[in-house]
């Protein structure tokens, strides 16, 4: 056999032992073995010192969840404890088993998604409360746990373009009754299958549109593709600060059909007790105001994130 | 259900093998990505390569700047030209491109530098002009390994054009994407198998068109064919 062949081969088993790996391992294709994580084990079995266990608080592979990493941690710091931020650790498949691996203690989270996440299946529930007990529920015996969920929601939204809400009067998701079928939809390949994405749409309001089409999790690819008109229709996240810069119409729902997405500290019980009252004071003062203009900073006027947070807690008395 | 029997059963799923969204039609937009990326790479870097090749000169740098150029990433590549040029082929086609130049016009300098000089002179004393030196002797002479360059940069191009998914398009990365996102890892599985199976199958066919494309009398001399090496062995 040639070499080139065999080294095609190789690539072949390589590509099958990742693939069985993730699959066989519950879904989680990007938890690889990090250094921070070994060094925050380590501190760990160290004695505490000073305001207790050192926090390491992760964030997912998204903005407006690295800019809520470092408010916890500022928040956490404020009270004496030691703490720091490992930021865009992945996506929530892969961020979620370190917290049960203990390589980080505390995560902000998003109630719905969440759920949805840990309960393995499809949620069909908008009320945040049902949400949020579920969730304690869900939660119930794990190495982790949720803390007060806060007010601030990011939830997924429909979203149009200035000129394609006038040219066909949209305001409410409703109004696409009658024009859904000439219009096409983009969002990430989920959008296409969940109870809550393109199937609930149709469920709940009789929508159908002309076409899906992949894009990514409101995205680059999203984006460019509403604005250069190559899809009407994007899915996109309720906070995000392109919507405001580009002037863009985001569809209110006349019936309730998206999670509700309120922003929750997820923490290892081991830590709960040291951090709970310092992260839900935080959850109490945070509002989807607050994280809409967060998000602007970061993305609009490019400011660091741990410059935000620290504006915001303290405008806050962190 | 376990890992493998996941697979199987898509794969046993005749709704995967119909429709915009089958397994033909995916192979049938995969491979047409590839076909137009290697084609153009082929046609930069086969004439670039034979000039440097021939005029010895220039080579090393043009050489060295391609070869930087694969430090950036493809897929970096692909979303930069998407959100330049939009949706579309344009931004895969780029990126793949960008892709399968090196190996091509690498093989085909070195291949067409390295040729031995008495051939030249012997070429040169009968007669022949530049041109016919380039068309008769050099091109030839250096097809074997042109054409192993052609191969591993159509290999790279079908595994990489997974990524025109991520911006819109079809192909085989239609699965991968899909299924991360949609969590059916089965899919995702049987994107990876297939991407897999047609990388072989396209070098496999590669080979078989550098046989044809290569000069009879270099043919026994392909220092990488199996039969050609069992011939010579098979008289000790």
């Amino acid at each position: 056999m040639r070499l080139r062949t065999l080294r095609v081969l190789g690539a072949l088993c390589a590509t099958l032992l990742v693939m069985t790996g993730c699959a066989s391992s519950g879904g989680d294709p990007l938890a690889q073995p990090s250094e921070a994580g070994g060094a925050t084990a380590g501190a760990s079995d160290g004695a505490s010192e000073g305001g207790g266990e050192p926090i390491t608080v992760g964030s997912v592979d998204f903005n407006e969840n690295v800019i809520l990493a470092h408010i916890y941690a500022g928040a956490l710091e404020s009270e004496g404890m030691t703490a720091t931020v490992e930021e865009r650790l992945g996506n929530r498949e892969a961020v979620v088993p370190l917290i049960e691996r203990g390589d980080i203690n505390v995560l902000p989270e998003y109630s719905g998604a969440l759920l949805a996440f840990l309960a393995e299946g499809e949620i069909e529930e908008t009320d945040p409360q049902v949400v949020a007990d579920q969730l304690r529920e869900q939660t119930d015996g794990e190495d982790y746990t949720v803390l007060e969920a806060s007010e601030a929601q990011d939830v997924d939204v429909l979203v149009v373009t200035r000129e394609t809400a006038e040219a066909n009067d949209l305001q409410v998701v409703s109004d696409l009754e009658g024009v859904a079928d000439q219009l096409v939809i983009g969002g990430p390949a989920e959008l296409e299958t969940r109870p809550n994405g393109l199937p609930g749409y149709e469920r709940e309001y009789g929508l159908q549109f002309a076409e899906f089409r992949t894009t990514d999790a409101a995205g680059p690819v999203t984006i460019e593709s509403l604005l250069n008109g190559d899809i009407d229709v994007a899915r996109l996240f309720s906070t995000q600060a392109i919507i405001e810069a580009e002037d863009l119409v985001v569809l209110e729902e006349d019936v309730p059909l998206q999670l509700p997405q309120q922003v929750i500290p997820l923490v290892s019980t081991s830590v709960e007790d040291q951090v709970a009252e310092t992260l839900n004071r935080v959850s109490s003062e945070l509002t989807t105001e607050q994280l809409t203009a967060m998000n602007s900073a970061f993305e609009n006027d490019k400011e660091d994130a741990t410059d935000i947070a620290e504006e915001w807690l303290a405008d806050h008395g962190f | 259900m376990n890992v493998l029997g996941g697979i199987l059963a898509w794969f046993a799923d005749p709704a995967h093998w119909s429709g915009a969204d089958g397994v033909p039609v995916r192979v049938a937009e995969h491979l047409g990505y590839c076909l137009l990326a290697t084609a153009v790479a082929t046609l930069i870097a086969l004439p670039l390569g034979v000039i440097l090749g021939h005029t010895g000169k220039g080579g090393s740098l043009a050489i060295n700047v391609s070869n930087a150029g694969r430090a950036i990433p493809t897929f970096g590549i692909v979303l930069l030209a998407f959100l330049v040029a939009g949706a579309g082929l344009l931004p895969i086609t780029v990126a793949l491109v960008l892709l399968a130049v090196p190996p091509i016009l690498t093989n085909t300098y070195v291949a067409v530098r390295g040729i031995d000089r008495e051939l030249r002179d012997a070429a040169e004393g009968m007669g022949m002009y530049g041109w016919q030196v380039v068309r008769q002797l050099e091109v030839p002479m250096a097809m074997p390994l042109i054409m192993a360059g052609v191969r591993t940069s159509a290999v790279q191009v079908v595994a990489t054009a997974t990524l025109a998914a991520y911006v819109t398009l079809g192909g085989l990365g239609r699965y991968i994407f899909d299924g991360l996102g949609q969590r059916v890892y089965a899919e995702v599985a049987a994107g990876a198998i297939l991407v897999a199976i047609l990388a072989l199958a396209v070098e496999f066919g590669l080979s078989k068109l550098q046989t044809a494309v290569t000069a009879r009398g270099l043919r026994s001399t392909q220092r990488d064919d199996p039969l050609a090496a069992k011939a010579t062995a098979a008289p000790a």
